[in-house]
């Protein structure tokens, strides 16, 4: 029953216009760090080309700067479309699903579910579905980008020699797999991002269960994502002095760091946060609220 | 009279009865003071300037709007968001976006239907939207006023341009060399790019969902953060981008008769999209 549940809610969360057009939209902003990098990458190749003609010889082509895993939109801090994505995200991942629970409360449809299924299970599986589809929603563009790019640039493993080209250094989250296995870097940041923007997209079912309107539901948790990080920016990184370790998800979540960087304890304290809140916020608080 | 009365019950349920319009400007103008103070201090302390200063009115003001210097993409400087300036203009998007939406399929749409006069609907709501924006940016002026007394930095209206520049991290190659003040103008001036970005937002809803129209406008706001451009109106709400404060900077005049027609563009549209937009199939 649970499982059918699941299924139903992961349909209507997932095989929906509404989530093929955002991940249509994540798509299209990524290819704005596509392009001028494909257009850099093109340029320094030719001329190491003629470099290379004019000299004869070139004792070190650098490779190595130039890979994939500094030409996606997760290893550059630099492009629009990396500046947009990693900005705009939280509403991203929280348009597909995130206005259901307001809506289906409104029409009522919520009474006919737990009449059916039971409380728990409903909002159970709502939780999963929001979840998945935030976390794909999220992923899905980076790894469009991330393959879009392998086909033009190659995957040269990062050498530490040209740690400038890539910034991320020793104390870089992860930093030890960039080196040495990059793929599973990748595959790691990703598998952050996925868990990130499943629990950003069920922030919108925490707050949906006291805030009425599904537009202010669905905006919310943008909001809250940039008042932390105003905050943080106001009270927390206050010397120019001192490196911090980042806090905000909003520069966090960026595979490359661009401020400061985060640690695993971190981005571990963050998704406890986040999964105790729209845990406690749905199926604790909320199945045990009447509905009727 | 019928217009009047329509008016007053936009300002009633729009303004009055929305908490947030007064609480949110508040706040976000409290912290960016409080993050000035620290500032300051701090320069003070390092003896940045010859003499030690304190904020005024004006300088605080600047700090809240001024947005960021022009960005260089090239390897090893990427891109930070100026957090405050996007905090202060996209929450009032926010905070406006949902109740002309939520009130065509309300109660609103029982006056729509008595007052038998689309255009008259529209245009009320348009000023409902100038209003809401005034009373955001002057709860903003008003708090950063009485903290620049509080903290015994005056509020005499002048900039202090060396503070700004210090604050800001403006290339030094980007600035001006003329010692001419800036004018208080300059501070006020994003005010009607708000106004305008409101009322554009507002036209939008009717042609997309609310939440695709602040989509669109925080992407505006985000690209204008990241080119200097005179295309991106978010340049013009950036007193640090004005050619009067640094070389190659926006036209304050170009960003004035743009902003005025897009406000008259955004009306325009509205009342003749309104007319045939169709509020019963809403959900």
């Amino acid at each position: 029953m649970l499982w059918n549940n699941i299924k139903l809610e992961c349909k209507k969360a997932i095989f929906t216009k509404l989530f093929f057009l955002v991940v249509l939209i994540g798509c299209t902003i990524t290819m704005f760090s596509l392009l001028p990098h494909l257009q850099s990458y093109y340029r320094d190749i030719s001329n190491l080309k003629k470099f290379s003609e004019e000299f004869s010889y070139i004792r070190n082509p650098m490779m190595p700067m130039e890979t994939l895993f500094n030409h996606w939109i997760g290893g550059e801090a630099t492009t629009p479309g990396s500046t947009d994505y990693f900005f705009l995200f939280p509403i991203l991942v929280s348009i597909p699903y995130g206005w259901s629970y307001c809506m289906e409360r409104r029409s009522g449809y919520i009474k006919n579910m737990v009449i059916r299924t039971g409380k728990v299970q409903y909002y159970l599986s709502k939780y999963i579905a929001l979840f998945l589809s935030g976390g794909l929603a999220m992923v899905i563009p980076l790894l469009f980008n991330f393959l879009l790019t392998a086909m033009f640039v190659p995957a040269i493993t990062p050498d530490p020699y040209y740690i400038t080209a890539y910034g991320i250094i020793s104390s870089s989250f992860l930093s030890e797999f960039f080196y040495t296995s990059p793929f599973i870097y990748v595959f790691l940041y990703m598998l952050v991002d996925f868990i990130y923007g499943g629990l950003i997209a069920c922030l919108c079912f925490a707050f949906a269960t006291f805030v009425k309107n599904q537009v202010i539901v669905v905006l919310l948790p943008f909001f809250v994502l940039l008042g932390f990080n105003y905050i943080c920016t106001s009270f927390i990184y206050t010397s120019s002095i001192v490196i911090y370790t980042e806090l905000s998800p909003m520069y966090f979540l960026r595979p490359v760091p661009a401020v400061y960087d985060t640690n695993g304890f971190v981005v571990f304290i963050g998704v406890v946060i986040l999964f105790l809140f729209t845990l406690t916020a749905t199926i604790v608080k909320e199945a045990s609220n009447e509905i009727y | 009279m019928k217009y009047i009365k329509l008016l007053w019950f936009d300002i009633r349920n729009g303004m009055i009865y929305n908490p947030m319009l007064f609480v949110i400007p508040v706040m976000v103008a409290l912290i960016a003071c409080f993050d000035l103070t620290n500032q300051i201090s701090a320069l003070n302390e390092f003896k940045y300037f010859e003499t030690g200063i304190k904020g005024d009115f004006a300088d605080y003001m600047m700090y809240m709007y001024g947005g960021m210097d022009k960005y260089v993409p090239e390897p090893g400087n990427p891109f930070i968001f100026p957090v405050r300036w996007t905090v202060v203009f996209l929450v009032l998007p926010f905070i406006t976006l949902n109740y002309p939406y939520k009130d065509m399929q309300g109660f609103g749409q029982q006056i729509l239907v008595r007052t038998r006069g689309r255009t008259i609907w529209w245009l009320s709501k348009c000023v409902w939207n100038i209003l809401s924006v005034l009373v955001y940016h002057c709860l903003v002026f008003g708090i950063v006023a009485l903290f620049g007394i509080a903290v015994g930095g005056g509020i005499s209206g002048e900039i202090n341009k060396d503070l700004q520049y210090a604050i800001f991290q403006i290339a030094r190659d980007s600035i001006l060399d003329n010692d001419a003040p800036w004018s208080f103008v300059i501070i006020l001036f994003p005010v009607l790019v708000s106004l305008c970005i409101n009322l554009l937002q507002m036209t939008l809803s009717l042609f997309i969902k609310p939440v695709f129209s602040f989509f669109v406008v925080a992407f505006l706001m985000i690209s204008s953060a990241y080119f200097t451009s005179p295309y991106l109106i978010g340049n013009y709400a950036m007193p640090v981008r004005y050619d009067m404060v640094i070389k190659d900077g926006v036209s304050i005049t170009v960003g004035l008769v743009v902003s005025l027609v897009l406000i008259i563009v955004a009306v325009g549209v509205g009342t003749i999209r309104f007319h045939q937009y169709d509020i019963l199939n809403k959900e």
